[in-house]
């Protein structure tokens, strides 16, 4: 569990970053783009995975890691279906125009969260004096589970809970959503003494 | 279920699938055990799901595995939390629960075994095949025999084990599903 506390710093901190991304996307896409924190919270890797393993959807969803000295990793995901309507919007085509899942689906997923994940590493940067430098994403297309497996692999590997950031991405004027998580790989306790250091 | 909040540890470990035949989901670290009608189900990446089985009793349960060894260090000082994470001490503990929910002995036992897949470009490391061996060579010990297995490769596995019939029912991405 997270205390009340704990949960206003880390909120804080990520609508910072979700503000600079929700400006870049609306740039990017010329429609208004709002991103909102869904919840913070702390997980069991079985219980947290096994809330994906039992869904029928496919994704596809860039991972990007943020290494530096709070590294975090980060995931951006799209359902499949819906992944060539941001396709079509990002490379400023008439929605219906994208027809499979083709390398243009997969570098639109892929630059969506390269920009997500560096405006909350230029938010950390600005506000924290925290360097956090975004790795080239990783882009997977397959079901729920197997990419959330994969996302969570690194924390799991030497934790048994993990510290949830989940974010809700819409895009005004279409039925489109996106999902974003980011994961400290450092330990929520580590995160908590780093971010109020840099408040206090 | 409400895709929305996927990883919201809201959604249920126990589902109904379209047969009206109860579901268990199964997590990564995670040993789930169970009788008929229930369908034990898991999705997998570099993961191995050990299914282990008893026709008599329709009976099984199954290990959704990480990695192949525990780090030594934990080992020695026995603070392994979370037993199934690793197949070193994952598969004893289902062993062990399946001992107990049931009284089944690993000889009364086949496996079946799926996943261990290298999702990820560019990573030189095969934790799949690895987790793969492992298992293989536990088992061995045990003398658990396996029955069926699909492994490998560079795609997610969808995997749904029937309780009623010891078969499994996997489907790689983007393909078809086969039963085993």
């Amino acid at each position: 569990m997270i205390d009340h506390k704990t949960d206003r710093v880390i909120r804080t901190v990520a609508d910072l970053g979700m503000d600079k991304a929700e400006q870049v996307f609306t740039k990017l896409l010329k429609t208004s783009v709002k991103i909102e924190i869904e919840k913070v919270y702390m997980a069991d890797i079985s219980d947290v995975t096994a809330s994906a393993n039992g869904l029928d959807t496919k994704i596809i969803g860039a991972s990007v890691d943020l290494k530096g000295e709070i590294p975090f990793k980060f995931l951006f995901y799209v359902e499949e279906r819906d992944s060539m309507l941001i396709t079509d919007l990002m490379l400023r085509r008439p929605p219906g125009t994208a027809k499979e899942y083709d390398k243009y689906v997969y570098s639109a997923v892929q630059e969506a969260g390269n920009i997500l994940a560096s405006a909350m590493a230029g938010v950390f940067a600005a506000d924290f004096k925290m360097r956090l430098a975004p790795q080239p994403p990783t882009v997977i297309h397959s079901f729920t589970g197997a990419v959330f497996e994969e996302y969570v692999m690194s924390t799991a590997a030497s934790a048994d809970e993990m510290l949830i950031i989940e974010s809700m991405f819409k895009l005004t004027g279409h039925d489109l959503k996106c999902m974003m998580y980011m994961v400290p790989l450092c330990g929520a306790e580590k995160l908590i003494e780093f971010i109020t250091s840099g408040i206090y | 279920m409400n895709s929305d909040n996927i990883l919201s540890g809201q959604a249920p470990h126990l589902m109904t699938g379209a047969d009206g035949n109860p579901i268990i989901v199964v997590g990564i670290a995670d040993i789930k055990v169970g009788k008929a009608p229930h369908n034990v189900r898991t999705t997998l990446g570099s993961c191995i799901a050990l299914c282990l089985y008893n026709a008599q009793m329709q009976a099984g349960g199954m290990l959704h595995l990480m990695m192949a060894e525990p780090p030594a260090v934990e080992l020695a000082k026995g603070e392994i939390q979370k037993k199934a994470k690793y197949a070193r001490t994952g598969i004893p503990e289902l062993l062990r629960q399946m001992r107990i929910s049931f009284g089944l002995e690993p000889a009364q036992l086949t496996a079946k075994m799926f996943g261990g897949a290298n999702l990820l470009p560019n990573v030189t490391r095969n934790i799949g095949q690895e987790n793969e061996v492992a298992v293989r060579e536990i088992l061995r010990g045990y003398g658990i025999r396996i029955t069926g297995y699909m492994t490998g490769g560079t795609k997610g596995y969808k995997v749904d084990f029937d309780l009623n019939t010891g078969k499994v029912r996997c489907q790689l991405f983007g393909e078809a599903a086969q039963e085993i």
